[in-house]
């Protein structure tokens, strides 16, 4: 647990959004070099989950010439597929300034109510100016994922969810 | 429940309320005007639908983490589910932030999706929060679940490739069944899915070499080719310890305008 923690409940933070998303992909299924039955495939992931839980996604990865190298085409492609964003709307008190205790790229706790807490990384902030204070739209997530893109990703399997 | 190997429907024991449709009789529908006569009594026809257009709003049963369906939701609003013949369903609904049942609509539970005489699955996967709001959104269980699996089966035996050459159907259940019901990898199986018992061999004859492709576009393109879609349904299993399993069948669409 960080020792910044956004939470509503100690009046530091407004959770003004928490999207929860099941990841796309949970085992990676690596293929590597050769051609047709002869084709390295390398597993990443939890093998041992099933059901809907387990969520391959198959990685073309002819480059790799080593097992590193196929591990790690697979773990990228599991680390893009994180779906937790939540966003809080915060202002700078005695205790916590964002700029100076925190700033993008920290990993903070976020007391999520209801959904739980998370360590969790500060990937934005939108900072607007008043005349006399600032208030800041905090977004966490992991890296390489943000609101937009999330909702984007889901819109598109879910037309309904079209805007 | 059991199946109805005549109608292709699951019986829910006798207690549907859905009359079977039926075409009014031939006297009395007016092809000119595509209205109806009432034979002279009077000149305006009642308005009559059948019954199955009497619009009940679905009943939502939440999961609990045992997958038994415990709680009924209650005050739910905005609720969209869209149908597809060869795709994944998807659906989304909204509650009160504020409601007592927010805590129960986690991502990744299963809710039971009642309407008429009929139980879908379906997998949440989406649970999106505002200050006021909750979205909630996924797809049907099972078409979730061939999105989540491969083409892995002879990818390193033979040629390379699972290849069939058969009817849509018989090709749709080979590749749900290698990959899914009777995987080798007894980690890609899932508790709830099974197929319908028998295969019609419906559709038409297909060619298909499979290799990594996801199996839900595998299936579309099955369908696609051999004219062919696919529903899920849930019934009752008392086998397990949840007491329910997920049905998955073929359909074919009717071509109606041979009727007339």
């Amino acid at each position: 647990m960080s020792w910044v923690i956004l939470s509503e409940e100690m009046g530091t933070a407004v959770l003004s959004r928490f999207v929860d998303t099941i990841p796309e992909c949970t085992v990676a299924v690596v293929g590597g070099q050769g051609e047709a039955a002869v084709r390295t495939i390398q597993y990443v992931g939890d093998t041992t989950l099933t059901g809907i839980e387990r969520r391959e996604v198959f990685v073309d990865a002819k480059y790799a010439t080593t097992a590193d190298l196929l591990t790690t085409a697979g773990e990228k492609e599991i680390a893009a597929n994180v779906g937790t964003v939540i966003e809080m709307q915060f202002a700078d008190s005695l205790g916590c300034v964002y700029g100076e205790d925190f700033i993008l790229g920290d990993i903070v706790t976020v007391d999520a109510g209801i959904y739980g807490k998370y360590d969790i990384e500060v990937v934005s902030a939108e900072i607007n100016y008043t005349a006399d204070k600032r208030d800041i739209i905090i977004v966490l997530g992991s890296e390489g994922t943000n609101i937009v893109r999330m909702i984007k990703d889901v819109s598109k399997n879910n037309p309904i969810l079209r805007v | 429940m059991t199946l109805d190997y005549d109608t292709d429907r699951y019986d829910a024991g006798g207690s549907s309320t859905t009359p079977t449709r039926k075409l009014p009789p031939s006297h009395l529908l007016d092809y000119d005007t595509g209205s109806y006569d009432a034979g002279g009594f009077s000149t305006t026809p009642p308005r009559v639908l059948p019954a199955s257009y009497l619009i009940t709003a679905p009943e939502i049963r939440i999961c609990d983490e045992d997958y038994i369906p415990r709680i009924v939701l209650d005050g739910y609003k905005n609720l969209t589910y869209t149908e597809r013949h060869r795709n994944r369903d998807s659906w989304s609904f909204e509650v009160s932030r504020h409601s007592v049942y927010a805590q129960y609509l986690i991502k990744g539970r299963i809710i039971h999706y009642v309407t008429g005489s009929s139980v879908y699955a379906l997998i949440i996967k989406q649970i999106d929060a505002t200050r006021d709001t909750i979205t909630v959104s996924g797809n049907e269980y099972a078409d979730d679940l061939l999105s989540a699996r491969i083409a892995l089966v002879n990818v390193q035996d033979g040629v390379g490739a699972d290849e069939i050459q058969d009817s849509a159907e018989t090709a749709f259940r080979h590749y749900v069944n290698g990959n899914i019901i009777e995987a080798t990898d007894t980690y890609r199986r899932d508790p709830f899915l099974t197929l319908e018992p028998v295969d019609y061999g419906r559709g038409e004859t297909v060619t298909i070499s499979a290799r990594f492709e996801n199996l839900l576009d595998l299936c579309e393109t099955i369908g696609s080719l051999g004219s062919i879609g696919w529903r899920s349904v849930v019934v009752d299993d008392d086998t397990k310890p949840w007491g329910w399993k997920i049905v998955m069948s073929v359909v074919e669409g009717n071509d109606l305008g041979e009727v007339v």
